[in-house]
């Protein structure tokens, strides 16, 4: 009985996937009459694009935008082309599909979009290439994801190749939670020096890190009540050097004693 | 009955008297077993087949136990005894086991209009994958401010606020951007930690 649902179940999906792509095959001509692009590129990308898993729910988006010529078959192909390499290349496929929907939602035109995810494969292209030479193994995806996160909030190829080699015997999971740190506090107004006295102390070991690297949420409270961003960083380093923790600093600024992030009793016994 | 052990003893006697001194004749146990029918020897599958066959006779054939009432209520008691113990230890591991939940934490957004120039404004961002629907602002006539408050889970999102059905902009207050590839900004907003312990 079980197994015979099971079968039924697989056969009803396997037929919806047969309808999906029927469907997607049927509209090929509908497309080439109301566009000069050569439909068999675009159907053979489609079905590229289908063999390398990308979701079903972005292909049936891309291929009815341009059935109702709201994206050109051409930019159409140029994302899903996009979307084959990224997947090849063994990159999180889920920021691309993210970042096509955004663009959308935000009513971007194709090209841009299309321009915006070749430059996304680049800086994730660079990223890999640098945490490969790093630790002589490709890196996971989820990393890889946050490196391209660190290299939006204004962090360049240069200043992401120094951090990665300073702090080269740190863990790879360490590096980017500090890069990410980093990023943001750069991005707040924290300048070079004091920035880099500071996560010289945060990067001393995991447990100081962890600690400190929600230190950005209080922060950009701090610096709405007017305190100036380098005399806070470097009360905070002051504090990581003294070994005080992140829930005790807090009090200097007259917050309520609360963690950052991390429980007071937790980050008693850290 | 009698009879035949009477018969017995007399045949024993008459012929262990005649042939007592004759011996065998030459080659008599030879001879004797070449008229035997010759065995085949077993193959080594013949011989796995006959192992399993013995097994499947020995797990097969019934066995019974004999016990007295006495020993019965004592195993019964031991089971149950070993069940009391041993059960509430079991369960106190299952019940101790950490249940993932995703925590849930109040946001509020905000986007000032003190002239009211925009129709609409809506909040999209990685939370809800860029769609409107669900995550429409209200005006505040009081604050001159389009007001959503929204429960999400603890983490990192990009979000900016579609006014007018059309048009994106970042959130003014927000500290943190991100560059969103369009040549636009991302507002960036950290949920959970110490923002919501505060």
């Amino acid at each position: 009985m079980t197994c015979s649902f099971i079968r039924l179940l697989s056969l009803k999906k396997y037929s919806i996937s047969i309808l999906f792509f029927s469907g997607l095959l049927v509209s090929f001509p509908a497309l080439a009459s109301t566009t000069d692009i050569s439909t068999k590129s675009f159907s053979k990308q489609v079905e590229m694009a289908n063999e390398a898993k990308i979701s079903k729910e972005l292909l049936l988006l891309i291929t009815q935008d341009a059935l109702e010529d709201r994206l050109e078959s051409q930019q159409a192909s140029c994302l899903l082309a996009k979307l084959i390499a990224a997947q090849r290349e063994g990159l999180p496929l889920n920021v691309f599909e993210e970042k096509v929907i955004e663009g959308r939602a935000k009513g971007v035109s194709a090209s841009r979009i299309c321009s915006a995810v070749n430059a996304m494969l680049v800086e994730m292209q660079f990223s890999k290439q640098l945490l490969h030479e790093l630790t002589g193994k490709a890196p996971d995806k989820s990393i890889i994801k946050n490196m391209v996160e660190v290299s939006a909030q204004g962090i360049s190829r240069a200043q992401q190749t120094a951090f990665v080699t300073a702090y080269a015997s740190r863990s790879l999971k360490s590096i980017v939670e500090g890069l990410k740190l980093y990023a943001l506090l750069k991005q707040a107004g924290v300048s070079f020096n004091e920035l880099q006295g500071f996560m010289r102390l945060v990067m001393k070991d995991d447990a100081t890190l962890m600690r400190w690297k929600e230190v950005t949420q209080l922060f950009s409270i701090v610096i709405a009540t007017g305190v100036d961003p380098d005399d806070f960083i470097t009360k905070a380093s002051s504090a990581v050097e003294a070994g005080i923790l992140p829930n005790a600093f807090a009090r200097n600024f007259a917050l309520q004693p609360r963690s950052l992030g991390v429980t007071e009793r937790n980050s008693e016994i850290n | 009955m009698k009879n035949d052990t009477k018969i017995e003893q007399q045949l024993r006697n008459i012929l262990s008297e005649e042939f007592i001194d004759i011996d065998p004749p030459e080659n008599f146990t030879k001879n004797i077993l070449a008229k035997l029918p010759e065995v085949e020897s077993r193959t080594s599958h013949q011989s796995f087949k006959h192992i399993c066959g013995c097994m499947w006779d020995k797990i097969t054939r019934p066995i019974t136990f004999s016990f007295s009432p006495l020993q019965l209520a004592v195993v019964l008691m031991v089971f149950c005894g070993s069940a009391v113990v041993f059960a509430p230890l079991n369960f106190s591991k299952v019940a101790s086991r950490p249940v993932t939940m995703v925590k849930q934490q109040p946001v509020r957004f905000a986007l000032y209009d003190p002239e009211q120039k925009f129709s609409s404004a809506v909040v999209i961002g990685s939370f809800n994958k860029w769609q409107s629907r669900g995550f429409e602002m209200s005006y505040d006539e009081q604050q001159k401010t389009w007001i959503l408050e929204h429960e999400l889970p603890e983490g990192d999102y990009e979000y900016v606020f579609l006014v007018n059905g059309e048009s994106s902009i970042p959130d003014p207050r927000a500290l943190f951007y991100v560059q969103d590839s369009f040549g636009n900004k991302n507002s960036l907003i950290q949920v959970g930690g110490v923002r919501h312990d505060l």
